[in-house]
């Protein structure tokens, strides 16, 4: 199958490859808080790989591009301090 | 007076900005708010998820080790596979390709497919080992997210269904790439909750 754009296609294998790690990281890792802090850190990343490459976030009206870029990062920061407590 | 360059119109590719390369937003405004405002509500539902956790930390742990990491992975890779199909989709539209839209959102629609059934697979297992969503404070939270999302990636599969029926007669048309840039940023929108439910319920657990 011939992909359409390649920038699509080397998003996509980033985002299975930091899957993978993540999956990886949280089985593997003894010490919890730094799997936590890794787990959440790459599922930010992932979160404003979709948002640039899928989402095109960066093509959006200035307003819309701010708020999901933070929101991203405000959940991720969230989800991983409630974790670690 | 001239029209934003977000503005739907049902004009043919060929005479407007999105085929002279011009950058314009994806999308329509109200879809960016629609899914802004979904962004909020989850938002509160982790917060309730993250109080809940705090009050019954060993309640939470031991739930949490019962569920099966696999399943969340498995989804995971769909879901960003399926993310992929549909993007390509959409850049196909705006070049009018209809026979690679349908491809690519025939395959999209797979994705969701084996999600479901993936899914599906999930809760039966839990409901045959008398897990049910009144079982503990965890469970409540784990079947009230992972419902609310399936419904999400239910949805998104019939936006998904409703281009790709259109895609034959509409693929050359601003409004057809609107309205699956619309679709594509609703499933986009999916694929990134997975993206915190799958360490949230399944990862962050003790090992």
């Amino acid at each position: 199958m011939k992909p359409i754009d390649r920038s699509l296609s080397l998003a996509w294998m980033g985002l299975i490859a930091l899957t993978l790690i993540s999956f990886a990281a949280a089985e593997t890792l003894i010490d919890r808080r730094l799997a936590l802090a890794c787990i959440f850190a790459i599922a930010a990343l992932k979160g404003q790989l979709v948002a640039a490459s899928f989402m095109e976030v960066g093509r959006a009206l200035p307003h819309w591009s701010a708020l999901y870029r933070v929101w991203i990062i405000g959940i991720a920061i969230m989800l991983a301090a409630g974790n670690v407590v | 007076m001239e029209e934003p360059p977000w503005r739907v119109t049902g004009n043919c590719m060929t005479s407007d900005k999105r085929s002279s390369g011009a950058r314009t937003p994806p999308g329509t405004d109200g879809i960016w708010t629609f899914v802004f405002i979904d962004m909020i509500v989850f938002s509160l539902f982790f917060a309730v998820y993250l109080s809940e956790r705090l009050r019954l930390p060993g309640v939470f742990a031991a739930s949490q080790s019962h569920l099966d990491p696999k399943f969340g992975l498995v989804n995971a890779l769909i879901l960003l596979t399926s993310s992929l199909f549909v993007a390509e989709a959409v850049a196909a539209a705006r070049l009018g390709k209809a026979t690679l839209v349908r491809a690519r959102l025939a395959l999209a629609l797979a994705c969701g497919a084996m999600f479901s059934a993936s899914k599906l697979t999930e809760y039966v297992g839990k409901f045959a080992a008398g897990i049910t969503p009144v079982t503990n404070s965890f469970y409540s939270l784990y079947f009230l997210l992972t419902m609310i999302h399936f419904l999400h990636v239910l949805a998104g599969m019939v936006f998904i269904a409703h281009c790709l029926g259109r895609a034959r007669v509409e693929a050359g048309l601003t409004v057809f790439v609107a309205k699956l840039e619309n679709t594509g940023l609703f499933w986009h929108f999916v694929d990134l909750l997975w993206l915190f439910l799958f360490p949230l319920l399944y990862l962050a657990g003790p090992k």
